[in-house]
């Protein structure tokens, strides 16, 4: 009888598969089995608490495209969405890039160091501290009125961070800014130092700038990592809930920056229409989906980038 | 054989002894959530370490959240199957729970209903059967730094306007920033101070022929006020700043709306203010065009026991909701807190308490606040006029179409 014999691959293939069985796992019970359910409970009518529920078709899905939804209609949340993550995602993107290239050039690793712990400090503290930082920051006596009539060269204005709708969604973004930027450095920061130094001093001995070699030689090789930075960027964006929660919660109006997720919150947990919520969860999948989907095309050509 | 029959017997009659035993003794633990106030967790710190040395079989796991977090909490913790043996909410936060058949029905055995006065299970009542324990009943006047007023010649406020006019002469500015108030409201609880306004000038929540915002006319003059008071009127307050009662007790501000438990906080926070002359409390402020006498709505806190849970959890729950409740009078004494018994509020320590006169003649002037069906969500919708008129700017009327659009669908589904 003959042995049966296995290429490298194929075994390497078979320890790969191995290896990813436990994540495969963890992602259908936490991930896939939570968006099937959640499926499942918007062509039904399932109220909290009451645990009753009838299926009711695509009865959810028509209510929330076409009905104001007790004021809070869905696309007034879609709005406030995209304008935060439009108005969140892609200066973090610019601006974590730029610090983390500074960071780079540091030639000291404790300032560098300093510098990474420095940035990344706001994004372990917890929303509650987070809140009472910007609220007494927010406040009319507070910091940001200072900055701004400093800046705008007035006195004694209210440029009202927490009560005018449009300052109130720049004041989501400027928390979530704060809040998140370090992590994004820490990522880029990684990044750049994949990149082998030889290639810059090539580009040194070849006499290039610094301006020169950062267009020509780090953007490009950190192709990979922008992509995926920028994936997940936008991702936490679409998903953004507790900057918006806080400050409804310290007095802010929902209208404004009622995001999808905290219109599902109120649908879900406050006025108990689960078979809703879970409609405005889907949509809120596929619209990540859709812009997950949109990005990788963009960025298709970052598989390409070799060292 | 008899030896045998009486071994057998004998035998039967311990082991049934020692099974009744067993489940007497057998340990019930229950988790007992309730909102933060520091002079009652000190109380019922004491209580519930007394009452397990009574109850050696129960053990009590208390857990303090904020106000926000309970009524957030509780519902969502019972659905999913890990909600609290014992838990108090708010008369507005009830009705839910109560539809849902979430909540256990009162155990006659421990309770004696009869002891409450009249209107003490109202919220908690459906049909005819009682679901809670009322454990505060609260009314909110208005407490006023005498002395901040009398420095600045002022008399005492009896109406809104006389409100706003104190505010205006109070509040200070650096330029269009305000830097002190001199009174708020006490956002987000729009159905207990509100509602009342509205129903000042006539209108009311639920009309007389079972219109939703009834008067149109009422709700646009108090959301009128209530714009002019914002930050886009005359700049007075707003519900993005601090709330109005934890700095009164540091003396920041003039005026404030709050219960007889005030006292108590203001007595721990700044005793030397409480032992002097330069406070008092006043009846909650009417329109000078008032068409009805209303004060600030009344409300409950009732105790609350999950029907999800064991029997003998809830049976150990409404034994602690019980004992609790046999000492209203240490709640009155030290912590301010009203227990609806007829006994305390016929008795003599409410009126012993500072101003303890001006709150029972309020609560004759003032009626429970709505409690129904959809409360918790209309007191949101409320909000979110009340706010878009303030901070948005949204016109009054157009406010009113879309809150009375909201509560309408509400009720119709």
């Amino acid at each position: 009888m003959r042995k049966k014999t296995y290429s490298i691959e194929r075994k390497q293939a078979r320890w790969g598969l191995v290896f990813t069985i436990p994540c495969l796992i963890f992602f259908a019970v936490f991930s896939f089995y939570p968006i099937i359910n959640a499926f499942v409970t918007s062509l039904t009518n399932r109220r909290a608490i009451a645990r009753t529920s009838e299926f009711v078709g695509l009865e959810n899905y028509i209510y929330i495209f076409t009905k104001d939804n007790g004021g809070f209609p869905l696309s007034n949340s879609i709005r406030a969405t995209l304008i935060f993550t439009v108005g969140t995602f892609i200066p973090m993107i610019i601006a974590s890039l730029l610090i983390a290239t500074f960071l780079m050039q540091l030639r000291k690793d404790r300032y560098r160091g300093f510098f990474q712990l420095m940035y990344y400090t706001p994004a372990v503290l917890s929303s509650v501290v987070a809140a009472s930082i910007w609220m007494i920051i927010f406040d009319p006596r507070g910091l940001m009125n200072q900055i701004s009539n400093f800046v705008m060269r007035t006195s004694g204005v209210d440029y009202n961070w927490l009560v005018d709708s449009t300052m109130l969604q720049i004041s989501t973004m400027m928390i979530y800014f704060w809040k998140y930027i370090g992590y994004l450095v820490i990522l880029f920061i990684t990044g750049l130092a994949s990149i082998p130094n030889t290639i810059y001093e090539a580009a040194t001995v070849d006499g290039s700038s610094r301006w020169h070699t950062f267009w020509r030689i780090t953007l490009p090789l950190l192709k990979p990592t922008t992509a995926m930075v920028s994936i997940m960027a936008m991702l936490q964006c679409l998903k953004t809930f507790s900057t918006q929660y806080m400050l409804y919660q310290g007095g802010s109006s929902r209208f404004p920056i009622d995001v999808i997720t905290m219109n599902i919150y109120f649908t879900g947990i406050r006025n108990g229409r689960l078979g809703r919520a879970s409609a405005m969860s889907i949509v809120l999948f596929l619209i990540m989906l859709i812009f997950t989907y949109l990005q990788l095309r963009l960025n298709r050509s970052s598989e390409d980038v070799e060292y | 054989m008899r030896r045998l029959a009486c071994f057998l017997i004998f035998l039967s009659l311990a082991v049934s002894t020692l099974l009744i035993g067993c489940f007497e003794d057998e340990e019930v633990v229950i988790e007992y959530w309730t909102h933060a106030d520091v002079r009652r967790e000190a109380l019922e710190e004491r209580l519930i370490g007394e009452f397990e040395k009574e109850y050696p079989h129960i053990k009590v796991e208390r857990r303090i959240l904020s106000s926000y977090e309970m009524i957030e909490k509780v519902p969502s913790s019972i659905e999913a199957g890990v909600g609290p043996v014992l838990f108090n909410l708010p008369s507005e936060e009830i009705s839910s729970l109560l539809l849902s058949s979430a909540l256990d029905p009162v155990d006659d055995s421990v309770v004696d209903t009869s002891l409450f006065i009249d209107g003490a299970f109202d919220a908690v009542t459906l049909d005819g059967m009682i679901y809670g324990i009322p454990r505060e009943y609260t009314n909110w006047c208005l407490y006023v730094n005498k002395a901040m007023l009398d420095a600045a010649g002022l008399g005492q406020p009896r109406t809104w306007e006389d409100i706003v006019e104190i505010a205006k002469a109070l509040s200070t500015y650096d330029g269009g920033v305000i830097e002190r108030r001199a009174f708020d409201f006490r956002y987000p609880y729009y159905l207990n101070f509100f509602v009342p306004m509205v129903e000042q000038l006539g209108g009311s929540l639920i009309g007389p022929d079972g219109t939703y915002i009834y008067g149109d006319e009422a709700w646009a003059e108090a959301l009128a006020f209530m714009r002019e008071w914002g930050p886009l009127g005359s700049n007075l307050g707003s519900p993005t700043l601090v709330n109005a009662r934890t700095i009164f007790t540091d003396e920041e501000i003039a005026m404030c709306l709050s219960g007889l438990y005030q006292e108590e906080r203001l007595r721990d926070s700044n005793p030397s203010f409480y032992d002097s002359d330069r406070w008092e409390v006043l009846p909650f402020p009417v329109f000078e065009d008032s068409v009805a006498s209303v004060s600030s709505a009344s409300y409950m806190h009732y105790f609350l026991v999950n029907a999800d849970r064991s029997a003998a959890e809830r049976r150990a729950g409404w034994l602690l909701a019980s004992y609790l409740t046999d000492h209203a009078s240490e709640y009155l004494d030290e912590v301010g807190l009203l227990v609806p018994l007829r006994s305390i509020m016929e008795g003599d320590g409410v009126l012993s308490k500072p101003y303890g006169d001006v709150f029972l003649s309020e609560l004759e002037r003032s009626h429970p606040i709505y409690s129904g069906e959809y409360a918790s969500e209309i007191q949101l919708l409320i909000g979110e006029a009340v706010e878009g008129v303030m901070l948005q700017g949204v016109e009054p009327e157009k406010a009113i179409a879309s809150l009375r659009a909201s509560v309408s669908y509400l009720f119709s589904k």
